[in-house]
Order: structure tokens, then sequence, then C-alpha cells
């Protein structure tokens, strides 16, 4: 049981470690300044996990004192309540920091979501766009875990990616992540109670989704503007 | 650990199975006349010939009148309005699946809803008001106490 949170949690923050981190340079900082057009582009998100102890040896019967193994899928919550899909919430939140805090003209969102699966080469856009730069936002996993000591008390964990893309070269000019894991510094405040995802119309669970979204674009438009979160 | 999970699954199913079916208010107070309250049901396991998911009455607006410990309502009588109703689903073979599903809607007065889901997806099917129509799908045990 603890061992499999530790993993979980460890594999959380090993997810950062996964991308290859392309820092801003002055090459990448004057191609988002001065192409003609940064075209903002994501992919849709996966579905949200949320980890239940149903799964783990005898737990289900214990573990349902304490309504964690009786927890509701992560895509019926969103659902539920309406929530947007992470990536779009995000996008959308650093687009409007880019153009308020950059006094970036040239961003021009894309409206769809491209589909999965991913595609790493950046070279691919050449035979959608003919100049310019991507802006490339992803969601890699969003989900909710309980803590290793208690069943009861969740972190809600986002992991997203973003990369700069020169259309006529494909070369990757940055890339960096947010990533919102279990032992991050503001962990406490995606910290719920299980119940919490349902009580009051779910405005816990609303709040921590929203705040992670909040948080996520700020860190990357912090890096992308070369600026201390 | 997965054989002892789906041994537990299966426990528990059958610890479900084997209760007594109940009737089961949400509100508090004196019990109330069927045209104050929607119903919400399970149909009975022999209701359908097919084999299709089992969805049980779990909670209403994140409160628990269902869980693995205290067995799930075969009926549940909630106060009409918009809800918020989540549901225990599992796959009618035994021991294969089983997930909880959130599903909003509007419960209307007098009205009978029966519960149904698969793997992703929950629903309250509006039945309408005539009791008549939907004994048949209910538990013998609970038939007369649902009549009232």
């Amino acid at each position: 049981m603890k061992k499999r949170a530790v993993m979980l949690s460890a594999a959380a923050v090993l997810q950062g470690c996964a991308s290859q981190i392309v820092p801003m340079n002055p090459e990448s900082s004057a191609a988002l300044k001065q192409a003609s057009v940064v075209r903002v582009v994501r992919y849709q998100s996966g579905g949200m996990n949320i980890m239940t102890p149903k799964e783990v040896a005898g737990a289900g019967l214990l573990a349902s004192a304490t309504g964690s193994s009786e927890m509701a899928t992560g895509e019926s919550l969103k659902r539920a309540y309406g929530l947007p899909d992470p990536v779009d919430d995000m996008s959308r939140r650093l687009l409007e920091k880019l153009k308020a805090e950059g006094q970036l003209a040239n961003l021009r969102a894309e409206p769809k979501a491209l589909s999965r699966p991913f595609v790493e080469d950046g070279s691919h856009y050449r035979g959608k766009y003919q100049d310019g730069v991507v802006l490339e936002l992803s969601v890699e996993g969003h989900g909710a875990g309980y803590g290793a000591m208690s069943w009861k008390t969740y972190t809600y964990t986002v992991y997203g990616r973003a990369r700069l893309i020169r259309v006529s070269d494909g070369k990757v000019l940055w890339l960096d992540t947010c990533n919102l894991h279990a032992f991050a510094d503001d962990a406490d405040k995606r910290k719920l109670d299980v119940s919490e995802f349902e009580a009051n119309k779910g405005a816990r669970f609303k709040e921590v989704y929203s705040y992670s979204n909040e948080r996520c674009s700020r860190i990357l438009a912090d890096k992308l503007l070369a600026k201390a979160s | 650990m997965r054989r002892t999970s789906l041994a537990c699954l299966a426990l528990s199913g059958a610890l479900t199975a084997c209760s007594a079916p109940e009737v089961r208010n949400t509100y508090e107070g004196p019990d109330r006349s069927r045209a104050e309250v929607a119903v919400l049901f399970t149909p009975r396991p022999d209701a359908y010939p097919d084999k299709r998911s089992r969805a049980h009455f779990s909670a209403v607006d994140g409160k628990h009148y269902g869980t693995y410990m205290a067995g799930y309502p075969a009926a549940t009588k909630v106060v009409p309005g918009e809800v918020m109703i989540k549901v225990n689903c599992f796959d009618a073979q035994p021991a294969k699946w089983e997930t909880f599903l959130l599903l909003r809607t509007r419960l209307e007065a007098g009205h009978y809803y029966e519960l149904a889901c698969d793997h992703f997806t929950a629903s309250a099917i509006d039945r309408g008001t005539n009791y008549e129509s939907i004994r048949h799908l209910l538990p013998a045990a609970i038939q007369d106490q649902l009549a009232r």
C-alpha cells in the first residue's frame, strides 16, 4: 500500500525529468517576440486519473470506511461539473499572461485542440503552417492520489509541457514543463479531503482544479518571459 | 494481487447481493408521500434477460446513503430538483469490473427513475409516474413498501 503510493509519487516527480529541457536563450526570445505569428496549439489531454485503494490487496472493504475506495472516476467528475479540458483552460490563461505581461501582439490561438498521439518531431508543423513559430502546450498527466499515511487526503497533480518550435525547420527553440507534483512547494494548495470532491457541489475540487491550471500557466509564462515564478 | 482484489470485489458483490433489498430516504423527518419525492431504483437482477451492468444508488449531492459497508439501497427516495447522483456501477458478470460514476439530473416529484450505467456513464431513466408500470422491475421485497 505505502510502497505503491511512494512509487506513484516518485513517478510523478520523475515525470519532470522525462523531457529534455531547452531553456530560453537569445534566439528563442527573439523568435517569440519577432515572429510574424506565434500560433498557440494544444493537444487534447488524456483522462483524469483518481487513485483508489480498491485494487490494493485486501484494502477494498477496509478503505471503504474512508470513502476513498468509492471515489467517482475523474472523467465523470469533470463531466458532472462541466470542467474544461485542463489544457484548454491552461492555454487560455497562458495566452492572457503573454499578451498582458510580455506585450506580445503576434499570438494567435488555434481554435481546435490537436488529437493524440503526440508528435514529438516538431517538423510536422511545416505541413500545416508556412511561417512563424508554434507555441505548443500539452498536459501529459493530471489526477489525484491519496497520501501514503492517509487514504482520505488527496493531492491533485498536473504535469504540463510546452515547446516553442520554429516552423521553417522544426527546431525546438524552447521546451519546459510545469510539474505540480505531490511534493512541490505549493502542494498544500492542491490538497483536499476525499469528501471534498463532491461536497458543496464540488466547490473545493473546482477551486483546486482551477488553481492548478492557473499555477501551471503562471510557471510556463514566467519561463517564457524569463521571469521568476 | 489481482486475484485477491477480484476476490474482494466478488465478496463485496456477494454481500450486496445477499443483503435484503431496502428502501432508503435521503431526507430528514417523517416519510413523505409518493407525490412529494422522486424514487430512484435499481432493477431486480432478473428484470432483463441480458447481462447488463448494474447501477446502485450511492450518494446525492455528496452525501452518501449507499456504501460497501452499509450496502446499497434497492430504491431511494430523493427530494426533487437539480441533483448530482453518484452510482456504484458494476458488470453483472461477477467480479469483472466496478466503478463509481456521477451524473447531474433534474428529478421531478412523483416520478420513478431507473438507474442504469455502462463503464463510462450513468443515467437515471425517467419511467414516469405510474407505479404499476415499474412494479415488475423491483425486487419483490420492496414492492409493497413502495406501493404505499
